[in-house]
């Protein structure tokens, strides 16, 4: 095949074909060049030992591989790109930082190595090349995203918000921007709920404008029959997803439901094997497109598909805006704080606590359905550590693992009022991203405004694993949660190392999950509604040290005991409100498919009665 | 009429309707006369010659015989909705809102009509209740880009800041073309302490990028040597006290000189006594950026000041065209501009920057153990009321007077106070109060009044301050520094409430003594025009010997 023939391919998606073509080819700059191209869009894991060998190649002066410059740098960065998507950012940094020196004015150079540098972490100067790149092409959207996204990661979220916006109004039809500036704003205390549903809302009509209700009607309608239910998540690895969906998967009665799971899981690891083999059915969804997926999910005959991921990166939710329906009910579970916009994803799995009755009704395009005893289930890590007795020597430890995104300025003031109202204690920040100088000076910054001195804080940037991780919570008396967005996992990993955990309860859901979690233990009272409270409750516990010890000791077995953990009760009730939903669908399809049947009938009939 | 007389009224009113149908309106108008002439509350008839009066645009006709035909055709969608808009156009919003809830109640929520019902709310002033209108318009049509717009103005009107800074955002996701939109999310969110400093200079390179050409002077003629200026000050929609004691009192003064004065105003309302007969007053608020760069270059402006911004009526993109050969900004702006054009004049006025006049009305002192909060003109955003409810909680015994006049602001700032711990009765808006020696007095931290907060000074009162990142929030540093008190200024909100309870608790601070006000010059008029001229000519002299040296090099 001619290289234009193929390049036609590359540039018609037709990248497997083309890639087909490019095996035949023999090496050269051209053809090495789209190869990479189209494996790092299809096929990431071949993309990345190809990128390697083609590394090698360029270095290795001896081989017959004749590159102009200009070739040999394309070639470099697409490497680079590869390295970064694939867990070698800072090999992809190595690559990246000469080209930037000898080309100051590529903007797009720059935006590259602030990708490579976010991955590996260096958030400080991917800043500092990020802002260099908007400098030299301050309309760039992609620039200004990333900008955002740095300072999402390095709790700076209202500047990312603005940031994420100034990408939004210069590509208005790129609707990824608006859809993570619906995510982000779940995380901050400036966002009203009306807000938030405008904007998901506004998202679905320009995303996907002709939207609707789901009309698949392919399925038997059969009221207690097998259901088949599909999950999709991007996040079925060593990921917090795993604590939550492996006990539902465990908990649910195969002889009711057979289960799917499509992972668009690009990274595979022995996570996914475990959920895998939790599942009756697997598809790698990964490489597909949406179209695809949807028709194989409408191929699988799924009767119930369950989003996990909501507007999180890499969601699945032009899946379910798909013409034509996947499945007859579509829902969203776990992942979603706030409302999908979609009027195609007909549910939504809450509790009463989470999503009080009469209050955020109005916020969903969902329906909400309210599990009886909370929404979430959890099967923590089997090699956790064991819980170390309390040595803060006199001082109290309060602390925080959560993601510095959610920690907003509510909660800084809840962080400070307790610190005031316990002159004793100390703050104990860990998160990776803490690493980066802009990230602590800009805590240590906001907690001085309130009054707090640097010597009380703690901050730690350590990667760990996870047990190491957990055994860091031996080093807290108190765990103080985030509001707007609650923790779940850090909630949750806390009070299973039998750390207490004190909360501010919002009226979103994001806000509340903690109170649920709290209330399925009995310890609603931990839960504060004002920040006067959030610090009262907090000098109250400070203040009986008996009780901090009693609950260190017996939390994990309240936990093991409660419903939280109760993975039958919790994927009955689950498998139980599908099921009604699936027995409402059935009865609303036997009224519908007689009258579209026998229309005319039904006429005569009617002609009848008004007689 | 003669040739409908045999014809019966049934007739005549189903050959009404076809003529309708068949838009021949004249005839429907005549039929539909002489049904009325017979049988005056005929509802059919009315409905006919509504519909054709409206449909012939015969719109004023159509709006006197509405009122009659919506009564008696309660359930015609096309009467009651065009009625009410009619209703609108002529300004008689109660009557609009009437109709139109009639059209919700009855046939449920459309995006137009609750949007025509939430406007007609906001004319009557009933601005909470058309907030939840233009909200639930929203829910209808998410990008109904007018009714966003309405909504963050009315939450601007209401005090509601942080909620209409989002709003404004909002905006102009929607508009994501228009200038404006992006003006008003900037002023928006750099008053309300929204924006960072870093935020804040990429937004406005963004707006320079996005709206203003790179080519294109307008105006670049030499200054130098020139001894008296054609000034043209570009006033946006200021706070009324700022106008009334710093802008006006320097622009008349000024035009008492040698230099003749030109005033854009871009205010809606204007106060026709406000600048004597010399300031010669251009009304531009509705003129296009086009028609006022025109109008700029037909007065041959030589230095343009902007005391606007990013506020309504922002005119930054003819800045960044050379508009006049200088350009300066001065009071109302953000601190930075979108343009490079544009200098900074408050910088070159060097320490006696504010000039504030003696306000006419005098206030009576008020009594102890009460805070004085300034700067609320405009409502107070939360940072500033959870700061000063802070305060409130530490300080029982105490209450707080606040300078907030409009009953929607008082409403909205009670409530947050109430919300935060703090009961209304322990705050006072009475206008007749102010500061006595040795009050102290709670800067508005993050967007300050230095009118009030130099007002208060004079009268004995300790100003508590926070220096902030932004200029709205740096104000009152400056004016603190003219007095020589920068020893009042705290760096962040934790030491602001220090500060207040130390000087509440002992160790209270020495007020400035009337002989520091006239060193500050505070109140000297003269002055501070010759101090402004002087910088005017000084920045021109700057870029004259700039000019001069970059030719220099060159040859």
């Amino acid at each position: 095949m001619q290289r234009s023939d193929i390049e036609n391919l590359y540039n018609k998606g037709r990248l497997l074909n083309a890639l087909e073509a490019l095996n035949g080819c023999n090496s050269s700059p051209w053809s090495d060049t789209l190869k990479l191209k189209c494996l790092r869009t299809v096929q990431g894991k071949q993309a990345l030992r190809f990128a390697q060998r083609l590394h090698d190649q360029i270095l290795d002066k001896s081989a017959p591989y004749s590159l102009t410059t200009s070739e040999r740098n394309n070639q470099f960065r697409l490497i680079a790109l590869v390295y970064a998507e694939q867990g070698d950012a800072k090999l992809a940094c190595l690559i990246l930082k000469p080209l930037c020196q000898q080309s100051p004015d590529v903007a797009s150079l720059f935006r590259e190595y602030a990708f490579a540098l976010i991955n590996d972490g260096q958030l400080d100067l991917a800043e500092k090349n990020v802002n260099h790149a908007i400098d030299l092409q301050p309309r760039n959207a992609k620039a200004h995203a990333q900008l955002a996204r740095i300072y999402c990661l390095t709790g700076r979220l209202e500047s990312g918000r603005h940031s994420y916006s100034r990408a939004a109004t210069l590509e208005p039809n790129n609707t990824s921007y608006l859809q993570r500036l619906v995510y982000w704003n779940n995380f901050s205390d400036q966002a009203t709920q009306q807000n938030t549903f405008q904007m998901a809302k506004l998202w679905a009509k320009k995303a996907y404008p002709g939207n609707q209700a789901s009309t698949n009607n392919f399925s038997t309608v059969d009221p207690d029959r097998v259901l088949k239910l599909g999950f999709i998540s991007p996040d079925f690895c060593a990921h917090a997803m795993n604590f939550f969906i492996t006990p539902l998967l465990e908990g649910l009665d195969r002889k009711r439901f057979h289960i799917t799971g499509y992972s668009d899981t690009r990274k595979p690891d022995m996570v996914t094997e475990k959920i895998k083999r939790l599942c009756d059915a697997w598809v790698d969804s990964a490489q597909q497109k949406d179209s695809q997926l949807s028709a194989q999910i409408i191929n699988d005959k799924i009767d119930v598909l369950i989003d996990l991921n909501g507007h999180a990166t890499g969601n699945r939710l032009g899946v379910f805006a798909h013409n034509e329906s996947p499945a007859p009910i579509q829902m969203s579970w776990l992942g979603a704080p706030s409302t999908s916009g979609l009027k195609s994803i007909a549910f939504r799995i809450t509790d009463r606590i989470a999503d009080p009755g009469g209050i955020n009704e109005e916020y969903f395009t969902e329906k909400l359905l309210r599990l009886p005893n909370g929404f979430l289930c959890f099967k923590p890590l089997t090699s956790s550590p064991d819980i170390a007795p309390s040595d803060g020597k006199g001082v109290v430890r309060f602390g925080s693992f959560s993601n510095l995104a959610k920690i907003s300025n509510i909660t800084l003031d809840c962080w400070a009022a307790a610190l005031h109202a316990v002159p004793n204690s100390t703050l104990f920040v860990k998160r990776q991203q803490l690493i980066n100088k802009q990230a602590r000076r800009h805590f240590a910054n906001e907690l001085a405004a309130r009054g707090i001195a640097a010597e009380r804080l703690i901050f730690k940037a350590s990667k760990a694993k996870i047990e190491d991780h957990l055994a860091e919570y031996n080093n807290i008396d108190i765990a103080l949660d985030t509001t707007p967005y609650n923790g779940t996992t850090t909630t949750l990993e806390a009070l299973w190392m039998g750390v207490p955990v004190i909360s501010l309860a919002g009226e979103t859901r994001a806000s509340r999950v903690t109170t649920s979690i709290l209330h399925r233990l009995n310890l609603s009272g931990m839960s504060a509604t004002t920040v006067n409270e959030f610090a009262k409750r907090a000098a109250e516990l400070s203040e009986m040290p008996d009780t901090l010890t009693m609950l260190r000791s017996k939390l994990r077995d309240r936990m093991r005991e409660s419903s939280l953990m109760n993975y039958k009760q919790f994927a009955f009730e689950f498998g139980d409100t599908i099921r009604s939903q699936w027995h409402d669908w059935c009865q609303q399809s036997q009224i519908r498919l007689p009258s579209e049947a026998d229309k005319k009938d039904d006429l005569v009939s009617l002609d009848g009665i008004d007689q | 009429m003669k040739y409908y007389r045999d014809i019966s009224t049934d007739q005549l009113a189903a050959n009404s309707v076809l003529a309708l149908r068949e838009s021949r309106h004249k005839d429907a108008l005549s039929m539909t006369r002489e049904i009325i002439s017979r049988e005056p509350e005929h509802a059919s008839a009315h409905a006919v010659q509504f519909s054709s009066l409206f449909k012939s645009g015969q719109l004023e006709q159509a709006r006197q015989i509405g009122g009659k035909a919506a009564q008696l055709n309660p359930e015609s969608v096309f009467i009651l909705n065009n009625q009410a808009c009619l209703q609108l156009e002529a300004k008689q919003p109660a009557s609009a809102a009437g109709l139109l809830k009639s059209l919700v109640d009855q046939f449920g929520e459309r995006g137009q009509w609750l949007y025509n019902l939430a406007l007609a709310q906001r004319m009557v002033g009933n601005y909470e209740y058309s907030i939840s209108v233009f909200q639930r318009t929203l829910d209808q049509q998410p990008a109904h880009d007018r009714a966003a717009f309405q909504l963050a103005d009315c939450l601007r009107i209401v005090g509601r800041h942080e909620d209409a800074v989002r709003a404004y955002d909002y905006v102009r996701l929607l508009r994501s073309k228009h200038a404006p939109s992006h003006s008003n999310f900037i002023h928006q969110a750099a008053a309300n302490g929204c924006l960072t400093r870093v935020d804040l200079k990429q937004e406005l390179r963004l707006w320079q990028e996005r709206f203003i050409p790179d080519q294109n002077r307008y105006n670049l003629a030499d200054l130098s040597g020139k001894t008296s200026l054609r000034i043209g000050f570009l006033v946006g929609v200021l706070p009324n006290s700022w106008l009334l004691s710093i802008v006006a009192p320097l622009i008349n003064q000024l035009a008492q000189g040698d230099d003749s004065i030109v005033v854009y105003w871009h205010d809606e309302d204007y106060d026709e006594g406000l600048f004597n007969d010399q300031v010669k007053i251009v009304k531009s608020a509705a003129l296009s950026d086009a028609d006022f760069a025109r109008q700029g270059r037909s007065d041959n402006i030589d230095v343009i000041i902007d005391v606007c911004g990013m506020r309504v009526g922002s005119r930054q993109r003819t800045l960044g065209l050379q508009l006049a050969s200088k350009e300066f900004g001065w009071l109302a702006h953000e601190g930075l501009y979108a343009t490079s054009l544009v200098t900074i004049l408050d910088k070159h006025l060097g320490s006696k920057r504010f000039f504030v006049m003696e306000p006419a009305a005098k206030t009576k002192d008020v009594g102890d153990k009460i805070l004085l909060g300034v700067g609320g003109h405009r409502g107070l955003s939360y940072k500033v009321i959870k700061t000063w409810a802070g305060l409130l909680l530490e300080l029982p015994e105490w209450k707080l007077h606040l300078d907030i006049v409009q009953p929607n602001l008082i409403k909205h700032v009670s409530e947050r106070f109430e919300a935060l711990g703090v009961s209304k009765d322990r705050l006072i808006y009475d206008t007749q109060l102010g500061p006595k020696y040795g009050s102290i007095i709670l800067d508005n931290f993050i967007e300050n009044d230095p009118v009030s907060a130099a007002n208060a000074i004079a009268r004995g009162g300790i100003l508590v301050c926070i220096k902030g990142e932004l200029f709205p929030a740096r104000q009152s540093a400056k004016l603190l520094h003219q007095f020589g008190r920068d020893e009042w200024v705290c760096s962040n909100s934790a030491r602001y409430k220090q500060r207040v309870i130390n000087l509440i608790d002992g160790s209270p601070a020495e007020p400035v003594t009337a002989q520091e006000i006239r060193d500050a010059k505070l109140r000297n008029l003269g002055s501070f025009v010759m101090n402004f001229r002087d910088a005017i000519f000084r920045c021109i002299e700057l870029d004259t010997n700039k000019y001069k040296r970059h030719k220099l090099k060159q040859n």
